[in-house]
């Protein structure tokens, strides 16, 4: 009987705080993640890439990026998680940016050379405090020059 | 024995009160009871990205920019869908794949600055998300903006865009994947349906046209496989279907396609923008 109601305890606290980490994804990117894109010089695209995840954990966009466009990839995450490292891959394996090799961390902008997909590979650090493993909304947003 | 009932009554009531306070924050989340009646409808279907691997193909704006954002193009309305079509769109496929195909025809007429147009097919977007179940992905303050007209196409497509994305965010959060899986081939087809109106079946009317619609060929992959990962109890099938044939079609093309080929294809576009909007 007491494992049943921990059970529930833990399921209904979990989709609690899920539902309102999702609510407050839209209004983080839009917050921070337009002020990092400049928006006065990028026109953000349309989607919306955001997901809850906890310290430790990847995440990959597969999009495509056309010839002669300018863009501008950004990698933000909560106020309570780590900057996330990220780096962008084209088919052939070959690592076009890596973040923590650059000076900046949460952004890369560049003029797409061709047409092509490209996977923006994002990883969060893994904790330091295993007991206290921190979860929140990571977003990967692109804005583009008209 | 007294005791432990109490206790057990009392861990009832705060289990009650967490459902509550449960189902108040899902309400508030999306201020609409529209959706959330679509989602009790189709038994709640589980849609989430796979292990956290997106497939982000390109809102109807970006095709739309990418394919008619060209100089060397007038604006023609004819190659719109016109709104009076909306009264036969009654499941809630055709209106999530019509609302992709009018925002597709909303950013075209943007980049020509057609702002009385512009401002009826923003009006028809909001009302098909609306009977969808997202009218708050709409900023009134944007939508008056828009309704006054005197924008210019860098700042009308900014509120396009923020308003996909607030419909974006709803979608996910709802877990309806599929409806946004339905938007976003409706605005793919309908961009490439007025460019190759523009073409008029002929791969040497627009070179640049041709080659923007070349280049497109790459996010048929992307577009497939977020298909392939979008759980539905709609049948998803014929979507894929089609984005096949159009990747047999490319295919065909290669990177300098004959003008038959080149007919083929547009002929191909036609035929499903045709089954998209009738």
């Amino acid at each position: 009987m007491k494992n049943i109601k921990i059970i529930l305890l833990l399921i209904t606290i979990f989709a609690l705080s899920e539902n309102t980490v999702k609510g407050q994804c839209l209004s983080f990117v839009k917050d921070i993640g337009f002020s990092v894109l400049d928006t006065s010089r990028f026109i953000p695209e349309g989607r919306l890439t955001a997901i809850s995840l906890s310290e430790g954990d990847n995440m990959e966009v597969h999009k495509s990026f056309f010839k002669g466009k300018t863009y501008k990839i950004v990698v933000v995450g909560a106020s309570n998680l780590p900057q996330a490292d990220f780096k962008v891959i084209n088919l052939q394996k070959e690592v076009l940016f890596d973040s923590s090799k650059s000076k900046n961390k949460k952004s890369w902008e560049f003029t797409a050379a061709k047409n092509q997909n490209l996977t923006i590979s994002v990883k969060l650090p893994d904790t330091k405090d295993p007991d206290n493993v921190q979860r929140g909304c990571l977003a990967v947003l692109v804005g583009f020059k008209n | 024995m007294k005791h432990y009932l109490n206790t057990n009554k009392q861990f009832g009531k705060f289990i009650l009160l967490n459902f509550l306070l449960l189902f108040f924050f899902q309400c508030n989340s999306s201020e609409d009871k529209g959706l959330n009646a679509l989602v009790d409808e189709d038994n709640i279907i589980e849609n989430q990205q796979l292990n956290n691997v997106v497939y982000s193909v390109p809102a109807p704006s970006e095709m739309a920019g990418l394919l008619i954002d060209n100089p060397n193009l007038v604006f023609n309305p004819e190659f719109m869908n016109p709104l009076n079509k909306h009264e036969q769109y009654t499941t809630n496929e055709k209106l999530a794949v019509n609302l992709g195909v009018y925002i597709a025809d909303l950013s075209f007429a943007s980049y020509f600055e057609q702002n009385q147009v512009s401002k009826e097919y923003y009006n028809m977007t909001h009302k098909i998300s609306e009977e969808l179940g997202i009218s708050n992905a709409v900023n009134e303050k944007q939508a008056n903006s828009i309704v006054e007209g005197k924008l210019n196409k860098e700042q009308l497509i900014r509120i396009i865009n923020e308003t996909f994305m607030n419909t974006d965010a709803y979608l996910q959060e709802n877990k309806r994947h599929d409806i946004m899986a339905m938007i976003l081939a409706g605005g793919w087809i309908e961009a490439q349906y007025i460019a190759v109106s523009y073409t008029e079946c002929e791969v040497n009317k627009y070179a640049d046209l041709t080659q923007s619609i070349l280049d497109q060929s790459i996010s048929i992959d992307i577009m497939k496989r977020m298909f392939d990962q979008t759980k539905s109890n709609i049948n998803l099938d014929k979507f894929k279907d089609d984005f096949s044939k159009i990747e047999v079609s490319y295919k065909k093309m290669g990177t300098s396609p004959s003008p038959v080929d080149f007919k083929e294809f547009c002929e191909l576009i036609k035929t499903i923008r045709k089954a998209y909007t009738n």
